[in-house]
Parts: C-alpha cells; structure tokens; sequence
C-alpha cells in the first residue's frame, strides 16, 4: 500500500485465494471486485463454463485528484466464492494534492501579467489544494515551504538558465553551487522534502512535483531544472512517467506572459497531456498574433516580434504525457473512464 | 482507417441531406494528407479528424498530430512526440546519420511553394545535441522570409529533423503574410536613439524604471531593423497613442535592446512603437553574488535597507583584530 495517493497516476491492487475444500466439495470464485472510494474500479465476474478460478485478483491505474485533498481513501477488495462466502480485505491512505504558485509581486493584478492567477483559475474545483505567494518580499524560505508537496508548481519570476529569483531578489539555484553552497536549491530542497525511497513510498510521505511550469526567462534553456522533478530517472534510464517541466528557451517579455498559463491550464484540466497542451497554446499564440501584431495577451521571447510559436522556445522536459487531470494513460488518449484504467 | 474514413465520408455523402458539410470534411483530409505528403510523411493514419474554430485538428496512430489553419495568413504545425522520443533515445547510443549541412540543406528543401532561397534566411540553426530531452537526437532550424532585404515579423518556417533518418519531427508554418513598402524616409539612428532611451522614462514601476535606465546608461543598447506590422487600432504597451491610428500594414522599425527590455521605434516618424520588459531584468547582474544583493535596484527602500545592514559586516571583520591584538598583549604581559 502506498503512503498517499497523489496526481493521476495511482496504482492499485488485491487478490485472494479460496478457502479449503470441505465436504461440499473445491470452491472457486465467482465474483470479485476492487474498489477506491466506494466506485468499482475493477471486476470479475464468472461465467459458467469458464475456468474456476481458485485465486483471484484485481488492480486499477486511477486519478487521485477526483477526491479532495485529504481525503482517507479507502481501497478495498472483495470477492465471493462458489459457496457464497465473502472474503474482504481494505487500507486506507491520504490523498495529497496541493498546487503550489508564487509570483513575483509587480505583476500581480494585471490581466496580461498575473500568470499565477490564470493557473488558480483554471485549476479551481477540482481535487487539488491551492497555496500561492503573490504578495511582496517573498523569499527562499517561504518558496519552499510552497514547493514542499506541490505535485504541480508554477512560478512567475525574474529568472536565468540556473536560476530564478524570489520576490526579495534572492536566488533559488536549479543546482547546488559549488562556490555558494550555502545558496538554496532544488536539488538540496527536493533531497530532504523526498527524504528516502521512492514516491509513493518515500519516507517523508511527501509527493513530488507532477508538472512544473517555471515562468521565468531561460528555466527551460538547459535541463538544469530537472532538479524540481527528483527524484525523476527509473532504473532503467527512461523518460520519468508521469512528470515534467515546461520552461522558457530565451527572454520572455513581461507582458502577456500569463497568457501561457491561461491557455495551458485551461486544457490541462480537461485531461490533455502537456506535450499537446503546449503545441495547442503555441499555435493560439501564433494565431492571436496574426490577428494583431501588437496584443498585449501575446508571449513574446527575446525580441517583441518574436512570438513564442516553436516548441524550442518553450521546452518540455520529462515525460510529454504526462496528465494532470484524468487518468495517466502513457500516451494523448483519454482512458474509456476517464478517472481510472 | 483512412480507406474506413473515406468510405464513411461517401456514405454520408450519399445519406445526408447537407452533402456541403460532408464535402468539407473530405476536404479537410485532403488538405490534411497533402500536407503531410509535402513533409515526407504521407504514410500517416488519421485516428481522428475534427474543425473547431477555423482549425483541422488532426491526431495520427503514430503519435503525430496537426493543426491546420484555415485562414489567411495560413498557420500550419505539426509534431510528433513519440518520434521525438525514440530520437533523444538513440542520441544516447548512437551517432547522428546527417550532418548539419545535410540537413540545413533538407530544411531549406521545405520553402513554400514560388518562395526562394534569396528572399529567406536562417534565422536560427541548432546542432545535434545527445542526452535526454527533446532538443536531443534532432537538429532544427527558423528559416525566416526577409522585406526588402531585412529581417522581418511575417512568413516563418521552423523545422525539426531526426538526425538518424531525416524524418520531420515538428514543423510549423505561417504563410500568406503581405509585405511592406520601404519608408519614405528614416530617421537616423541617432535620433531613434535618443527616443527609445527617453522612452524608458514611461515605465510604470519605479524600480525597475530605474534599474533599467542605469542599466542602459551604463551599457548602449544593441540595435536592429525589422519589419514588423503596425497600426489597424492597436499599440504595443508605453506606446505613442497614434501608433493605433496608422493603418494596418508592414512598416520598419528601430529596435533597441538592452538589459532587462526593448524598445521599437517607427523609423520614419519616430514613433515609440512599444516598450517591452523581460523577465530576465537583466541576467548577468545576478551572477555570483551573495544573498540579497541580488538585482539591487538603484532607488527605492530595498537599497536603503540593504545598505544599512553594511555596518555589521565591519563588525564582523574587526573581530579577529581584536581577538589578535588581545594575543598579543597577553603574550607581552
């Protein structure tokens, strides 16, 4: 049983085997099922003439954020056998979802600069716990105390290939420095918020980071802030599952910036994966520049004429499928029950 | 699925009593597979077709997927993530097949149809790079189309290419952009200048507004021409208000760009196009330096708080002073 339920990609399981034979002869199941919630996620059901199964078992791929956060979710099995005996068995665990934003102040209020808003907008009433910083002089300490448990993170700052500011003008390192090592950073931060293992069976019962948007000028340049997503490889060096940045190729232009987040998160909470949700804002960007070379809702990068329209401008590290709302699939499409697989 | 799809168009067709709208489907997956044809991937299989808002939206079995536009100027992209992938995989292990002539020269093979050569240039080119991610694995390029002669915010194309097999992995075009006349006359560089300096004057917030202007005081902005469409009713942000007055058409530009902004300057009346600030504010200042004396703004109570904490650092340091003349003196005594 894992520690805590989180994001969209939950696996669950249970089986039984049938009590002993007794004078009325072998028993076998006839019907099973696995339940999150109380909602049937996986079933069995016997058909005559088919093999007797002595065992059984059920399991589920499923949406957390369908409940609220903190919710005690209860997983439980149950399975009846030819003679109508029950077998049951459940555990429970939090589920934890917290979306965590911070903005840099200057730009909050303003319809074309408040990034951060778009994003509490476009993610409210669903299952995620929103924290945000959009008030003046923020600094490290309280960054991270919002980025402790944010399973998505957006971050609307002054920023730099291997770092981004606070609202004091602090930094935040994507790595430790060698020459600074007293400066905070991600990695350190992402070492003791996981503590030891691996999420969902991480020590400190805190889950990372699903999707990571760093609104900032350069985040997405080099892959340094992978930091945000440890810890992110599988033994086997493959893409994370599940898990991504998006972060920004060049210097983009203040305003019109939060446009990215309102486009981005509005087709994320439909279930669209970040790859697509991407390709779909950088053509809305395009197009919303076509008509009107100078609107203030355009995202601009390294020259006012340069619209962001290219997915090397705005880059994607990690897992291009990766889902915050509905089910994780491993690819675009939507499972049949959308919450669960 | 595309002989499925074409059958099910043709009894809709014959079925519907609006055959116009079934006819506009068909269209469309012609319009779709001739695109695709024209990047070398007409092997494609649609898994799903639909128009919402003057766009086909197109998704491939393989992963691929295409949003066509279908107004003028025409918008097209197309990516593939699941190519995109499979190459950063093999940057890891093996070497790339192409070189990047090879594919600057494929890339260019691309053009639109009647555009050539010498009316486009690179406007930007990316090498091979191995590793993780999605720039690995490929090479890409932005080929831009040029008004008389300069650089210009119009027709584009962006390509990306697997560097083991040359397929197109993303591609995004816009064509259909009209040009513009030559100005009349352009103010000196001098003079547009002076203009896009004093415009920095405009800018709301009174830290950055005098970062900045330290900042460019003490480092000249870099200048540009461009081309770029203005007027039809709308203005850049700090902007002169008859910017919105003029027309809607291609005009030149002055372009200045310095730490932390950019300004653009009409180069025949002098203008102020826009002021633009970025998120950066100014990159290099922020490296290596202590806590809290990040981006030190040049006025404004932040610097004066700062500053105030100066006095503890000399107290800091005249500590092992003392400690040693305290050593001394006991060893004298």
């Amino acid at each position: 049983m894992p520690h805590y339920f989180y994001s969209t990609n939950n696996h669950i399981s249970g089986n039984a085997m049938v009590g002993p034979t007794d004078e009325r002869g072998p028993r076998y199941f006839v019907y099973a099922c696995l339940k999150v919630g109380g909602y049937i996620v996986d079933e069995y059901i016997h058909i005559l003439g088919e093999p007797q199964p002595m065992s059984i078992g059920g399991q589920a791929t499923f949406d957390s954020t369908v409940f609220g956060n903190g919710t005690q979710l209860v997983v439980r099995f149950e399975a009846v056998d030819s003679y109508g005996v029950v077998y049951e068995a459940q555990d429970s665990a939090p589920v934890k979802n917290k979306i965590g934003l911070a903005q840099v102040d200057e730009w909050n209020g303003y319809s074309n600069t408040d990034g951060i808003e778009e994003t509490r907008l476009a993610m409210q009433n669903l299952g995620w716990d929103t924290h945000e910083l959009s008030t003046a002089d923020w600094d490290p300490v309280d960054l991270r105390t919002l980025f402790t448990g944010s399973g998505i993170y957006h971050v609307a700052t002054h920023g730099l290939i291997t770092q981004h500011l606070t609202d004091n003008w602090d930094d935040v390192l994507a790595e430790p420095d060698l020459l600074f090592p007293y400066f905070p950073n991600y990695v350190d931060w992402r070492a003791s918020i996981n503590g030891n293992g691996y999420p969902p069976h991480n020590s400190t019962d805190i889950p990372p980071v699903t999707f990571a948007f760093l609104d900032a000028c350069h985040a997405g340049t080099t892959n340094a802030f992978n930091s945000i997503l440890l810890p992110h490889m599988t033994s086997y060096g493959e893409f994370v599952e599940n898990m991504c940045l998006i972060g920004y190729w060049g210097s983009v232009f203040v305003a019109g910036h939060s446009s990215a987040a309102k486009l981005l998160f509005s087709d994320m909470r439909e279930g669209v994966t970040a790859w697509n949700a991407r390709a779909y804002f950088l053509y809305a960007n395009w197009q919303r520049w076509i008509a009107n070379n100078d609107d203030l809702h355009v995202v601009r990068i390294d020259s006012w004429d340069n619209v962001v329209n290219a997915d090397y401008e705005m880059r994607l590290w990690g897992d291009p499928n990766t889902r915050i709302r509905w089910v994780y699939t491993g690819d675009e499409y939507l499972a049949d029950e959308g919450w669960f697989r | 699925m595309i002989t499925f799809f074409r059958i099910a168009t043709v009894l809709v067709v014959s079925l519907s009593p609006v055959a116009g709208i079934a006819q506009y489907r068909a269209e469309d997956e012609a319009k779709v597979m001739a695109f695709m044809a024209r990047i070398g991937r007409d092997d494609a299989v649609i898994r799903s077709l639909e128009v919402k808002d003057d766009t086909i939206r197109v998704h491939f079995r393989d992963g691929g997927m295409l949003l066509h536009s279908l107004l003028s100027p025409t918008l097209v992209m197309y990516s593939n993530y699941k190519e995109t992938k499979e190459a950063s995989r093999r940057s890891m292990r093996e070497s790339p097949r192409f070189s990047a002539t090879q594919m600057e020269e494929r890339a260019w093979s691309f053009l639109p149809e009647g555009e050539s050569r010498s009316g486009w240039r690179v406007e930007r080119a990316m090498g091979f790079v191995a590793g993780y991610g999605e720039r690995c694995g490929n090479y890409c390029f932005e080929l831009a189309k040029l008004n008389q002669g300069l650089p210009s915010a119009g027709d584009s194309l962006t390509i990306t290419l697997d560097g083991y097999e040359g397929k197109v992995l993303t591609f995004s075009q816009l064509t259909g952009f009209e040009g513009g006349d030559p100005p009349a006359s352009t103010i000196p560089i001098e003079e547009a200048r002076a203009i896009a300096v004093r415009a920095l004057d405009r800018i709301e917030h009174a830290e950055t507004r005098g970062w900045i202007k330290h900042e460019w005081a003490a480092q000249p902005p870099t200048w540009s021409q461009r081309y770029v469409v203005s007027g039809g009713g709308s203005r850049g942000p700090y902007s002169d208000p008859v910017v919105a007055e003029w027309p809607k058409r291609m005009r030149l530009r002055w372009v200045f760009r310095g730490p932390g902004g950019e300004v653009g300057i009409d180069a025949e009346t002098g203008a102020v196009c826009y002021v633009g600030l970025m998120m950066d504010a100014g990159a290099d200042k922020t490296v290596r330096r202590p806590l809290s004396r990040a981006l030190q703004p040049v006025s404004g109570s932040r610097s004066d708080e700062e500053d105030r904490s100066y006095p503890w650092l000399w107290g800091l340091a005249a500590i092992p002073v003392a400690l040693g003349a305290w050593l001394v003196v006991r060893a004298r005594g």
